[in-house]
């Protein structure tokens, strides 16, 4: 039945997949900050990559800024959002115990973002066409995409320079503090808010990387994100919270399982397998796959 | 006590609503004007469908009420027409209340319909319960005999036929040597999907053509590369595929990646649209695009409504002129009727002939349906060129070299 | 007598709504679609209320339940099962929709509930439903693939069963959950939702409330599936697996007030309005206004209009 596979069909598999989940992963990683530290299920991610995407978009088409020099820009962009976004709608509610209050902040800032989109914008897909679009570069026989090795690289940076924010300076460290106990956290001074404000900064911050890497790769429309904020919630849950490098590599296992069983059993079946592998993983190892079993109290 | 007054307040607040629905009943004019209302989608994924056919409608309605209307019988004059639309949202279990809506508190006499069958299936089934003619295109006839409809009407062309064409295009424009061997198909896990995947395995057993690599295409997926791989494995030299735009952009690209040579690619509904051709650019040349309606077709008014369209939002249709088709017909329903009572209309969309539209003549048969031919386009240059039902000294089929010798 | 207050209010509200469909023409008037419609909001929401109101586990897999009941009815009929000439609002029928959800939720319920807490259960629940969307879509002939399964609809007379159904279930579900409160099971339940560890070392063995809430729900939302079926003639996953049946009755639930018998009612009464009212006065933007309504509401008053009212009593 698979006669036809060789060494090479397999590497080139197995890089594809890796590749493809670097895009799930760079969403995970912005939602890990926001879950981590605040525990919300932040539905509105994907809405928020393809308002980036578009915020990219626009820069490309308008002001002819290549999409990867406009990191700076966007990136700069989506951590004022961040930190608007936090002040303005969840400051109060994430003091609350319930937790549905913020989940449905968050699904009414979907629907806001999805639709002012279209209406703005209007449904029609989009995409960036630039030289590099859809060229790859070969590899001793195998190609890779060009435009998904960036987003691989954008996502190794992203995910080193957070860690690094994270472990070394006073700031992360309050992070770090705050998404492993925030009640310990708020015994020894640190103030939630400027905490919650600086991980949401990052955590948008990042969606606008994941937009740009979106944009560049993919065409898109208003209501294209919405399976990214799926995603990135699962690749959070296998790769284990609190962990940067957890969620990346959380999204790199989703898309190598997609890719593999897209390939040994049919396409419509890789979303069924990744979520059957996510809630066996929810039963057997809740804390993740990565995280090395400790028992909370 | 100020705690009460916010719940009387929160009362107020509901029962605003509530008054408006039900004193929006009485809100009609009778007998001055013929009241047609349409679901369509005008937020969700489905929307860019849905504003053109919203447009196309509009259009249709601006041509006849510049004749003056349609003359009614029953008025001794001729009725100016007056479109109202509902948002289906995209959704199913939306469309039917759309539906609830237009009859219950709009009060139309008739309904044309929303798009994609996905759509049309719950739309016709509330339709019926109120005994309204529902007057449609892009629903698939197969699914349409099965609903047993009384009161619905389609026009469109059946998945089994159009899912010929690429047969017939290989067999009728192509030489011996240049026909593909081993073709792969890639069909969404759609009801349109499902339904032209059917029908391209059944004519590909009399056609003699066996399928390489037989795969559905989740909507949405992010990542084609293992289905490319599968392809590239097995030497596939021509792609079937029906699927969304964005899907089939993200298809060809990585095709083009993958450096996965294919000289035939023909694609349905996700590669007409333009904005396939402007994500690829000159990549898109050689993809091949189906079509309802060109505007070269030979028919009135099809030039004129392709430069409108054109006008008007900058690019090129191969589907516009099967909307305006269908509120034209339903037009002339109404004139040959010389009511708008709904029996008369739907009487007349059965077992009748209409010459002269977009769409060419339709001929309605006995359940309401009229079937005309899928086209076949070509992109080049950003430009669909018509090849299929060939017209005169009109564009030719070229087969797409490899990528490197473009 | 203070007791039975509420419950003689609500029976006779039930009563007067049931009288509408006299007074108003079922067939002409919206009303009676928009009650119908609010009604099957009421049913999807307690049963939300129950299992995340009550026992503080919130529950994203409404929708996957609400498909099971629906799919269940389009499956009986479309088998002819046990051969009776009429399936249509069939008592048996409909029963049988809410016990194959039940059974799904004890399945995935024991041990997600044995395991799983809070943010985690909401996630499986998802990953559920997600689950249950791509078996639906592939299951060939046994689910119909993306067409789903076609009903007759010409069995179709009026839209009073629909209506009387709704108003039934709608009552029988704010019964269940006020009776649920009442008795020792929903003490124990908001003993679980206030303090998981209090409630487990007072003997109240969690699990088994938890489960049992959880399956009321999803025979509720089951019930209210095939219902649904027997309104849309057609049970398709794009129809049914969407995640809108399940975020409603979460907003609706939350915007009335969760953990609380009348909240819900209010909610899908606010919340079915306003989505309907801007769907028709504001067609084209009108997900942008819901969805500044839900900010604003979770914003200002984040426990739910009926806390705003009983703050003050």
């Amino acid at each position: 039945m698979f006669d036809y596979l060789t060494f090479g069909l397999l590497a080139q598999l197995f890089i594809n997949g890796i590749l493809f989940g670097t895009m799930y992963g760079l969403a995970a990683i912005g939602l890990s900050l926001i879950f981590g530290t605040m525990r919300i299920i932040f539905l509105s991610q994907g809405a928020v990559i393809i308002l980036m995407a578009y915020c990219c978009y626009w820069l490309f088409t308008l002001f002819k800024i290549d999409p990867y020099l406009s990191i700076p820009i966007i990136g700069l962009a989506a951590m004022v959002l961040g930190a608007g976004i936090y002040q303005g709608l969840f400051r109060r509610a994430v003091k609350m115990e319930d937790k549905n209050i913020t989940l449905l902040i968050a699904v009414g800032l979907m629907f806001l973002i999805e639709n002012l989109m279209a209406v703005m914008w209007t449904p029609n897909p989009r995409s960036i066409s630039t030289g590099y679009t859809s060229s790859s570069i070969p590899v001793g026989g195998l190609a890779i995409s060009f435009t998904r090795l960036m987003g691989f690289v954008m996502a190794m940076l992203s995910t080193a320079g957070v860690t690094l924010f994270l472990k070394r300076t006073l700031v992360g460290k309050a992070v770090r503090a705050a998404s492993e106990d925030i009640e310990a956290a708020r015994l020894v001074g640190i103030s939630p808010h400027w905490v919650n404000t600086i991980a949401f900064a990052i955590g948008i911050g990042l969606c606008g990387i994941a937009g740009i890497a979106l944009s560049t790769t993919y065409p898109f429309d208003p209501y294209f994100g919405f399976i990214f904020s799926l995603k990135a919630m699962i690749a959070l849950a296998l790769g284990g919270l609190g962990s940067v490098f957890g969620a990346l590599l959380g999204g790199i296992i989703l898309g190598t399982l997609e890719s593999w069983s897209s390939f040994f059993i049919s396409g419509g079946w890789a979303d069924a397998v990744s979520y059957g592998v996510f809630l066996l993983v929810l039963l057997f190892k809740p804390e993740g796959l990565l995280v090395r079993s400790v028992k909370k109290v | 006590m100020k705690s009460k007054r916010i719940f009387w307040w929160f009362g107020l607040l509901c029962s605003i609503p509530i008054i408006c629905l039900v004193f929006s009943n009485f809100a009609m004019a009778a007998g001055k004007e013929i009241l047609i209302g349409a679901p369509v989608h005008m937020t969700g994924p489905l929307a860019p469908d849905g504003l053109e056919l919203k447009w196309a409608y509009e259009q249709a309605v601006a041509d006849w009420n510049k004749k003056g209307g349609i003359f009614i019988k029953s008025a001794n004059k001729k009725l100016p027409i007056r479109l109202v639309f509902a948002d289906d949202e995209s959704e199913p279990a939306k469309v039917a209340g759309a539906i609830e809506k237009l009859i219950k508190v709009d009060k139309v006499d008739l309904l044309l319909g929303t798009h994609s069958a996905t759509m049309s299936v719950p739309a016709i089934n509330t339709a019926e319960k109120y005994q309204m003619v529902y007057h449609c295109t892009t629903h698939w006839p197969e699914m349409f005999r099965d609903q047993k409809a009384k009161w619905a009407s389609v026009m469109f062309f059946s998945a089994v036929g159009a899912s010929e064409v690429p047969f017939i295009i290989w067999e009728t424009l192509l030489k011996k040597e240049d026909r593909p061997k081993n073709v792969a198909l890639l069909m969404e896990d759609s009801p349109d999907g499902q339904a032209f995947g059917g029908g391209f395995r059944s004519h590909a057993k009399t056609h003699g053509v066996t399928f390489a690599v037989d795969e559905p295409w989740a909507i949405g997926a992010k990542d084609y590369s293992s289905m490319i791989l599968k392809m590239k494995a097995k030497n596939v030299d021509a792609i079937l595929l029906y699927g969304a735009p964005t899907d089939a952009i993200t298809l060809v690209r990585q095709i083009k990646e993958a450096k996965l040579n294919v000289k035939y690619m023909h694609g349905w509904k996700g590669t007409w649209a333009v904005e396939f051709a402007q994500a690829l650019g000159k990549d898109a040349n050689y993809v091949i695009c189906d079509g309802f309606w060109s505007e070269e077709f030979p028919y009135p008014l099809c030039k004129e409504l392709g430069k409108r369209y054109t006008d008007k939002f900058k690019k090129r249709s191969v589907s516009i002129g099967a909307f305006y088709g269908t509120a034209q017909v339903l037009f002339m329903a109404i004139e040959r009727a010389k009511s708008y009572d709904k029996t008369a209309v739907r009487d007349a969309l059965r077992n009748a002939e209409y010459k002269g539209t977009v769409m060419g003549d339709l001929k309605f048969d006995e359940i309401g349906l009229a079937l005309f031919p899928s086209t076949a386009n070509q992109w080049w240059d950003g430009k669909q060129m018509l090849f299929y039902p060939p017209v005169k000294g009109g564009y030719q089929l070229k087969l797409a070299p490899e990528w490197g010798k473009r | 007598m203070k007791n039975l207050k509420p419950i003689t209010s609500v029976v006779l509200a039930t009563l007067l709504l049931g009288l509408i469909p006299f007074v108003s023409d079922s067939e002409k008037s919206y009303l009676v679609y928009f009650l119908f419609l609010t009604f099957c909001h009421i049913v999807l929401t307690q049963g939300w209320n129950l299992v995340a109101g009550y026992t503080g586990q919130v529950s994203l897999g409404t929708h996957a339940f609400f498909a099971l009941g629906a799919y269940t009815t389009a499956m009986i009929w479309r088998a002819d099962l046990f051969s009776w000439e009429n399936y249509y609002f069939d008592p048996v029928t409909m029963i049988l929709s809410g016990l194959v959800p039940v059974i799904f939720a004890l399945a995935i319920g024991i041990p997600l509930l044995s395991k799983l807490h809070g943010d985690y259960f909401a996630l499986g629940t998802l990953g559920f439903g997600e689950i249950l969307k791509v078996v639906c879509i592939k299951g060939g002939q046994f689910t119909g693939g993306p067409i789903g399964i076609m009903l007759p609809s010409s069995v179709y007379t009026t839209m009073r069963p629909h209506y009387w159904t709704a108003l039934f279930l709608a009552f029988l579900a704010t019964g269940v959950v006020y009776f649920m409160t009442k008795s020792r099971v929903g003490l124990a339940l908001v003993a679980i939702s206030e303090d998981e560890t209090a409630a487990s070392s007072s003997g109240i063995y969690i699990l088994k409330y938890k489960v049992l809430a959880f399956a009321i729900s999803a025979f509720l939302s089951g019930l209210c599936g095939s219902l649904y079926a027997y309104y849309l003639f057609q049970v398709s996953p794009e129809g049914f697996l969407i995640l809108r049946w399940t975020l409603y009755p979460v907003l609706m639930c939350v915007i009335g007030g969760s953990g609380t018998v009348v909240g819900p009612i209010l909610g899908s009464l606010l919340m079915t309005a306003v989505f309907t009212v801007t769907s028709i006065y504001l067609p084209g933007i009108h997900p942008i206004f819901s969805g500044i309504i839900i900010i604003l509401v979770m914003l200002f008053m984040p426990n739910g209009i009926i806390r705003l009212w009983k703050k003050g009593v």
